[in-house]
């Protein structure tokens, strides 16, 4: 009788996440591409057209990466708190906070529309994606409540707190009742750096190095390691492991708000229900495929911003939705298919084991 | 040698120009762009049947997007793809795609864009055409204050904006020439598509005792709602909902975009386009009242009938008020 051992691989290689990502999309490719066949329209047209759309150009290309960025950071939240094995649900939740944050200052404080407000309402954004997992937070450290279902949960009440503001105190009197906030200032708009490309990328690439620092080379993420791994070994070590992993959910939680508030002052301009679409639930699937190390989030991020643009810009091919999003899904699928192999060795073996 | 070349291409240009006199059909591609699925029984499915009447009459090469959110960055994708293609004209046919549409008519002044339901325009390639649907809600309230026993009427509506309110208003003052005894009770769902939330607020109506619901939403759920609770239904956009719900469906005021559709573009062709607002009422046959089922009452019918010449011939104007619900209303205007 043979019998396999699955066993995880001890060296990991860098770029695997990339390539299984790579691998995936082709295999979306051809599964996309029968499916356009049978719907009697060339794959050959619609994929070069989404290629054309989503990288074919600056502007395009810096679209895509505009979209990519509050995959990229987002994820990289969902990341440093996974350092202590902990998940974040809530990235959606915090995404909001952070552009309801940065309102809330901007129209209560009236802030001056200059450049070096931007860099103070980002921080507000920040610390209101932090002010948003402060109580999973508090109730994991102080009580071991389950960060995995108080995150998520916070999503509900953030959005409906939107839903709130929108439809009463921020409602835009010029928007004739349909809900929106009003806009911010076009001064504290992000500037962009070429084509589209918003200065939010650039904050992505320093937070994506700043992350990737902290979580392999600093002694803060030696410690969040083993706060994360064993009590035991925390305390021996004489760390304060609870100390920790709330430190790593406040920035984990403020690099979502941070999110929102790049997607607010580049994007949208004003707090609705539109300031996430669903960013905050994609990044867990790419902080996930890309097993948590930050350049993967980066970019496995990238792609997915081009890959949604993607998916958007075949639909003007007469190429339906559901197809689009099924094209997108085995993506996906095909991606963590191969992460398995990856990061994975399966071996025979023999009877005396 | 440049030199020679820019005269060449100026010689060439005159000459075509000279040439040229009416544009062709050929010379446009006109893109739609949808908030709903086009099979949603209601909203984007009339504008989908107006862009098919299109390609019928005038040949012109059209293409869709359906599910496009409210929301400028995904508008701008979608409709960038189809400029980047070649399409120059763009029809955006919900609310929310307003400063989108604003925004880029400004950034391609070579591409026409024409959005729905809104109030801005510019003066040379932005235009908004709306039809008076209040109209027709009036008449299908006539019928809604005769069919109800509870002399309660729900009405689930989408978002408190303008076009909305005056709906509800001339559709309670219809209910209240009939029946001054019954209220219409307003539940927001704040989607034009969300049939969770549509069902969720027809149910509310429905157990608060209503027989009788109406809409202001893309879908088809409040009618299954009503069927499945023997109530009553007036459905709104199309009349597709008396398939699903046919024990429910009495009536339904309709759009009926094609003729508009194919009057517009013909203008655009011929160069006599304006970027005018349009709002056509039902002399133009742009928002009708559909066929009344058999339940209604043939005095009732006969009413709508003499109600329907009046408006057409003008000697009947539906009152338009927008600011507030009148006074057989029940629910807010700031939620």
């Amino acid at each position: 009788m043979n019998k396999y051992l699955i066993s995880k691989k001890i060296v990991i290689n860098d770029l695997s996440t990339f390539y299984s990502f790579l691998i995936g999309l082709s295999i979306g490719i051809t599964i996309g591409s029968i499916i356009l066949l049978v719907q009697g329209q060339n794959p050959i047209e619609v994929f070069s057209l989404m290629l054309r759309l989503s990288v074919g150009s600056i502007k395009s290309l810096s679209s895509s990466l505009n979209k990519a960025t509050p995959l990229i950071l987002a994820g990289l939240g969902i990341s440093i708190i996974n350092s202590v094995k902990l998940w974040n649900i809530g990235a959606e939740g915090q995404i909001f906070m952070g552009g309801i944050a940065l309102n809330f200052i901007y129209i209560s404080y009236q802030i001056p529309n200059s450049k070096l407000s931007i860099i103070l309402l980002l921080l507000t954004a920040f610390v209101g994606g932090s002010i948003c997992i402060l109580l999973p937070a508090l109730a994991k450290v102080l009580f071991g409540v389950n960060e995995i279902i108080t995150t998520l949960l916070f999503n509900y009440i953030i959005i409906g707190f939107t839903v709130y503001l929108v439809n009463g105190p921020w409602k835009d009197p010029n928007s004739l009742n349909f809900p929106a906030a009003t806009y911010v200032g076009k001064e504290v708009y992000l500037p962009t750096v070429f084509g589209r490309l918003s200065y939010g990328f650039i904050i992505c690439i320093l937070c994506t190095a700043g992350v990737h620092y902290l979580k392999e080379k600093s002694v803060f993420g030696y410690e969040l390691r083993i706060s994360g791994g064993s009590a035991l070994t925390a305390i021996y070590a004489g760390i304060n492991a609870k100390q920790k992993a709330f430190i790593a959910l406040l920035i984990g939680g403020g690099l979502a708000g941070l999110a929102g508030g790049i997607e607010l002052l580049s994007q949208t301009h004003r707090v609705s229900t539109g300031l996430s679409q669903g960013f905050g639930y994609t990044a867990i699937i790419v902080a996930a495929i890309t097993g948590m190390r930050p350049l993967g989030i980066f970019l496995v991020g990238s792609l997915f911003g081009a890959l949604t643009i993607g998916g958007t810009v075949i639909q003007t091919m007469g190429v339906s939705s559901y197809i689009a999003d099924v094209i997108q899904a085995t993506t996906l699928f095909g991606a963590l298919i191969s992460q398995f192999f990856f990061t994975y060795k399966i071996k025979e073996v023999t009877n005396d084991v | 040698m440049h030199k020679r070349w820019a005269v060449g291409l100026i010689l060439i240009s005159i000459l075509t120009t000279a040439c040229g006199g009416a544009a062709s059909v050929d010379e446009y591609k006109a893109a739609f762009v949808y908030v709903g699925p086009t099979d949603d029984g209601g909203w984007s499915q009339a504008h989908d049947v107006g862009r098919q009447y299109l390609v019928e009459q005038t040949g012109i090469q059209t293409e869709y997007t359906a599910l496009v959110p409210e929301d400028a960055t995904e508008f701008r994708t979608v409709a960038e793809a189809y400029i980047e293609q070649g399409y120059n004209i763009i029809f955006g046919t919900t609310f929310g795609y307003i400063d989108a549409m604003a925004e880029m008519a400004e950034e391609y002044p070579d591409v026409i864009f024409l959005h729905c339901s809104g109030y801005l325009n510019n003066d040379t390639n932005f235009a908004n055409y709306f039809g008076k649907m209040y109209q027709p809600r009036y008449l299908s309230g006539l019928a809604a204050g005769a069919m109800t026993d509870s002399n309660k009427i729900g009405y689930v509506a989408a978002f408190p904006i303008p076009e909305v309110i005056r709906g509800i208003n001339a559709f309670a003052a219809g209910v209240n020439e009939v029946n001054p005894e019954a209220t219409v009770e307003v539940v927001w769902t704040f989607t034009w598509f969300g049939p969770e939330a549509e069902t969720q607020a027809a149910n509310a109506l429905l157990e608060k005792g209503a027989d009788v619901l109406a809409q202001h939403q893309d879908s088809t759920a409040t009618g299954l709602a009503a069927e499945a609770a023997g109530a009553k239904w007036i459905s709104y956009n199309t009349a597709y909902g008396q398939n699903s719900a046919p024990e429910a469906f009495v009536t339904a005021p309709v759009w009926d975009w094609g003729p508009y559709y194919v009057n517009i573009v013909e203008q655009i062709i011929d160069g006599t386009f304006t970027t005018e607002s349009y709002w056509g009422g039902m002399e133009t046959g742009l928002v009708s009242l559909y066929d009344l089922s058999s339940d209604v009452p043939s005095d009732t019918a006969t009413l709508i009938a003499e109600k329907t010449e009046a408006i057409i011939d003008g000697s009947l104007e539906v009152e338009i008020v927008e600011e507030e619900f009148i006074s057989n209303v029940i629910g807010t205007v700031n939620p």
